[in-house]
């Protein structure tokens, strides 16, 4: 063991004393020899005679040095270094083929590493928090149906906390929103959580200035205390150094700040932290708080016995309660996995990165063929160093892993370039892929780290492709016969096609891959224009839109909220250059809250499947966006409080639940069976109320003044676009004076709305992505063919010449050269379309229903004959353009000095 | 085996290199190989060069270490000598040797009748 170690450890060394070693064994041999010299000369021998005599008896000293060398060190790794050293030097003596390799591989493995550096940030960004996968969140419902949501009942949190024993500490919290004000500080919204005092340490987090909530915190009365986000510190109080007791406002009521969180952490994105008092929520269970609960485990406690625990916990509770628990049982995911498989659109988002990642793994590889077909011929060219290698005796296989070693290195290189290219380009990619990133991670985090994991992946790509496309161009360049390569001195001549079968699969490869990346952006930029041109229903030319939030406690009389909402539509109409103005709960592409629908004699007691979108509207709102009344009449200013409830469909809602006959006159209600019926008096027509590529949905209005609300938003159509910018400053100061303590709120136009809404924030960097990776593609391919065949054009100069001198004019030279671009364009087009109509499957067609959509193809079919003509028009024209400069170059061959051409 | 000289076993030389220097003590290439010249009577024909092959052998299972120091007439050479494992490893290896040697000396002495 000891011994084995110890020659190991021996062998190293000499790995790296070689040159050392070489010197001392020399010194001992000639000591050896000395002595041996010396002790001839004593018997008698003259001196050279001696020294002949001990050389003699010694035997070869070049094989026993030779020998001492093999033996004392690890002989294949050094052959490895000298491979390296060797390849390193070839590499500098060519600084052109290398830089161009080099740049190449850069592009590739950089788009490729970009794209992951992206992906690993979504999928398998580490969670900011102490251990997750011992954090338990909580789903609530129906789990053996399916049917759960993360929404709690405080009454059952408080049970589950007693009688637990599995969780170490239990927390809850609940999203909202504040209106934000300080001394010297503008109003602003932000998000914000409630969250009972331990909620921090459930988590894991630790406050970076300042103090955590106490215990006694979560009483009513002393909950007057506030912990802000590190982003919210910075920029709406400038990082104020004495923040830690500065009295700010929330909705109107005074808390004094507490703490700051570290850079960085923020709770889905959220500013304000304040204690959840929960004894001020209502403890009847049938009310699910919009609350939701994290826990983490005791040590020891699995999360399966937890789940098991809280099963026969939430069991118990049903019993008790058959009224309000019914079939409520408890579902707990890690927080890990609450994140990444919680709702459709976060898992459209992974999977659109991933055909990204694919998508990015087709430029990386043309990239790689690119360099292959370089190194192809490099080896034609360095024919003759090789044949003479052979000769002196050196073997093909050590021959060809020197040749390896070559492209390894190359490889690396380009790797490490592309790895330096996708971190300079970090913050363009964080930029591009901006929605995803938000959208897609547990805190919103809206950075790509530089993990272990990227430059792993970046090193491994480049190994993996150094090794496969080394290995075919390191073979052929073995392959010479050393007879014919010796004896021939003149250029090999004739049949170029056929004898560079190698470097032309290579090119015709690098079309068809071309191709399935440009298909693919050409299905997607398409659906993504036909998204956009799509009609919209509502209309969006001089329509500026404001989002009010009321101050909940201010505002919380619904005799409150009308008189404000009645001034405000009173004042906006009298705005100079507004031709109408409306307000209501929601606007198109900004959802609304779907909720139960009941039919008057269809549907029993409280029983329905049926769901609508509902939106609160106000005289005007109809005019504002255009959407005409199909049958029927608008809501008047005297559909309010004291008029009969009335309500209007749209033409969805008519088709899908009173298929025909008219729905004027039919008694309808939603949300809860005891609410009131109310009339539908109009249907209008549809409008888009989420996404522009979402299927319509039905939708049910009622008249603001029968319903207001404290969340609105304040609508109005300018007569010109001219008259947009004084309306809009006009909108904002109109609501401040309506009432001071209002923050400043973004007033957008409803372009503005249209480009932030879900389907063109997800679609659009995704076509920029792949526009990119289509260009990138297409110079690949163009730099390809102008390789192959100007190197095709001079390895020909001399059969040229001959076919000139006899009679070939230029024109049939050029046919010659451009015939052998269309064969490539043949073959790698056939082969293009076959893997195209393959590996456009992955995007997904049809109805598209409620997830944000970014791969999903709109208005075009996959084998959309638009796009693929396009396409390979583009490609031969771009092929015969790169063809065309050697093509000319072949036509001016001067024939006499081509056949002098060595 | 021409001119009668005896050509060496393989694996025979690290033997008598380890021997030579357990009894004669550190000693130089050329002395361990004029030792075993001397010892043979000169009947072992030996390319003295071959001695260095069995040296870095042992050198690097770690039964002989080596050091540089100063020859009797005053010549820097490098000097050989056994380690602990060494005379360990020379024990066993001499009794198996002397075992063979035994069986193979019955062995080839055995008649017919016998």
């Amino acid at each position: 063991m000891f011994a084995s170690l110890r020659s190991s450890l021996g062998r190293l060394r000499a790995l790296f004393m070689g040159r050392r070693l070489d010197e001392e064994f020399d010194r001992e041999v000639e000591s050896h020899l000395t002595l041996l010299t010396e002790e001839n000369i004593r018997h008698g021998m003259a001196p050279d005679d001696a020294r002949r005599a001990a050389l003699r008896s010694f035997g070869g000293v070049t094989q026993a040095k030779e020998h001492n060398r093999e033996h004392r060190g690890l002989r294949q790794v050094e052959i490895c270094l000298q491979d390296l050293r060797y390849a390193w030097r070839i590499l500098r003596s060519r600084p052109g083929f290398t830089a161009v390799a080099v740049l190449t591989l850069a592009l590739g493995i950089g788009a490729n590493t970009a794209m992951f550096s992206v992906v690993n940030a979504v999928m398998w960004g580490s969670l900011p928090y102490r251990n997750p996968e011992r954090i338990a969140y909580f789903f609530v419902g129906d789990v053996a149906h399916g049917g759960f949501d993360d929404d709690i009942s405080i009454a059952d949190f408080a049970d589950w906390n007693n009688q637990n024993r599995v969780f170490d500490q239990m927390a809850a919290f609940r999203g909202t929103h504040f209106t934000l004000a300080a001394d010297g500080v503008e109003p602003e919204r932000i998000a914000g959580n409630l969250i009972t005092t331990n909620w921090l340490t459930v988590l894991g987090w630790k406050v970076w200035m300042g103090r955590n909530f106490l215990p006694e915190e979560e009483q009513p009365g002393r909950d007057s205390v506030v912990i802000l986000s590190h982003q919210c510190w910075r920029r709406t109080f400038s990082a104020d150094p004495n923040i830690l007791g500065r009295k700010v406002t929330l909705n109107g009521q005074l808390y004094a700040v507490v703490g700051i969180l570290p850079p960085g952490l923020r709770f889905w994105q959220r500013d304000a932290y304040i204690p959840f008092p929960l004894s001020n929520f209502s403890a009847d269970r049938a009310t699910l708080q919009y609350a939701h609960a994290v826990a983490r485990l005791k040590p020891g406690v699995s999360m399966p016995q937890a789940q098991a625990e809280m099963a026969s916990i939430a069991r118990r509770i049903e019993l008790e309660n058959p009224a309000t628990n019914q079939y409520r049982s408890v579902k707990l995911r890690t927080l890990l996995e609450s994140e990444t498989d919680w709702g459709p659109t976060r898992r459209r988002m992974r999977q659109t990165l991933l055909v990204m990642l694919g998508a990015a793994g087709l430029v990386t590889l043309m990239a790689c063929v690119n360099v292959a077909s370089l190194l192809l011929v490099r080896g034609l060219k360095r024919q003759k160093e090789f044949v003479m290698r052979i000769a002196l005796g050196s073997s093909r296989a050590r021959l060809a892993r020197q040749l390896l070693t070559e492209a390894l290195l190359l490889f690396l290189c380009g790797g490490a370039a592309g790895l330096a290219l996708a971190v300079t380009a970090r913050n363009l990619m964080v930029k591009a892929t901006a929605s995803y990133l938000d959208g897609a991670t547990v805190d919103g985090g809206t950075t790509i780290d530089l993990n272990p994991r990227i430059f792993l992946f970046s090193f491994a790509v480049s190994l993996i492709a150094g090794a496969l496309f080394g290995l075919a161009p390191a073979l052929q360049a073995v392959r010479v016969n050393l007879n014919d390569a010796l004896k021939d001195t003149v250029k090999p001549s004739g049949g170029g096609w056929r004898r560079n079968r190698l470097r032309s699969s290579l090119i015709a490869m690098e079309i068809s891959l071309a191709m399935v990346m440009l298909v693919g952006f050409g299905l997607l930029a398409r659906s993504f224009a036909k998204v956009m041109a799509a009609p919209q229903g509502f209309e969006r030319a001089n329509v500026l839109t404001i989002a009010v939030g009321l101050n909940q406690e201010k505002y919380a009389a619904p005799a409150r909220q009308l008189e404000f909402s009645r001034k405000l539509l009173d004042e906006l109409r009298q705005m100079p250059g507004v031709r109408t103005a409306g307000i209501a709960s929601s606007i198109p592409l900004m959802g609304g809250s779907a909720i139960p629908f009941f039919i008057e004699g269809r549907d029993g007691a409280g029983q329905t499947q049926a769901t609508v979108r509902k939106l609160e509207v106000s005289p005007g709102y109809f005019q504002t966006f255009r959407i005409p009344v199909r049958r029927g009449r608008l809501f008047s200013e005297h559909d309010d409080e004291t008029a009969p409830a009335v309500a209007l469909v749209n033409e969805t809602l008519a088709r899908r639940y009173f298929p025909g006959e008219s729905p004027l006159g039919k008694r309808v209600k939603i949300e809860d069976p005891r609410n009131p019926w109310c009339e539908i008096v109009a249907v209008v027509a549809d409008a888009h109320q989420r996404n522009l590529d979402e299927d319509e949905e039905p939708i049910f209005y009622r008249p603001w003044y029968q319903a207001p609300q404290t969340d609105l938003t304040a609508v109005v159509q300018t007569n010109a676009a001219a008259d947009m910018p004084a309306a809009g400053a006009a909108l904002s100061a109109k609501l401040r004076s309506l009432d001071k303590d209002q923050p400043w709120e973004r007033v957008q136009t409803m372009q503005q709305v249209i480009d932030d809404s879900e389907s063109v924030v997800l679609r659009r960097p995704i076509v920029l992505l792949l526009g990119t990776f289509g260009t990138i593609a297409l110079l690949l391919a163009v730099v390809g063919i102008y390789g192959v065949l100007s190197y095709s054009v001079t390895e020909r100069t001399h059969e040229i010449g001959i076919r000139m001198a006899l009679g070939a004019l230029p024109g049939n030279v050029v046919r010659a050269v451009l015939g052998e671009t269309l064969a490539l364009l043949a073959a790698g087009l056939s082969a293009g379309l076959a893997m195209a109509l393959a590996l456009t499957r992955l995007l997904p067609t049809g109805a598209i229903g409620w997830s944000g959509a970014a791969i999903h193809l709109y208005g075009v079919t996959r084998t959309d004959a638009i796009t693929y003509s396009g396409v390979t028009l583009l490609l031969s024209l771009v092929a015969l353009l790169a063809s065309y400069i050697p093509a000319r170059r072949a036509a001016r061959i001067d024939p006499m000095r081509a056949l002098r051409y060595e | 085996m021409v001119g009668g000289k005896a050509e060496i076993l393989q694996g025979t030389l690290d033997l008598m290199v380890l021997k030579t220097l357990e009894a004669m003590g550190p000693l130089h290439g050329y002395g361990i190989a004029r030792r075993i010249e001397q010892i043979s009577e000169d009947a072992l024909q030996l390319n003295q060069g071959t001695i260095y092959a069995a040296l870095l052998r042992l050198l690097q299972k770690g039964w002989i270490k080596a050091e540089w120091g100063t020859s009797d007439n005053n010549r820097r050479a490098r000097f050989y000598s056994i380690t602990k494992t060494g005379r360990k490893q020379l024990q066993s290896e001499a009794e198996s040797w002397e075992q063979l040697a035994s069986l193979m000396g019955r062995f080839l002495r055995m008649t017919g009748q016998g």
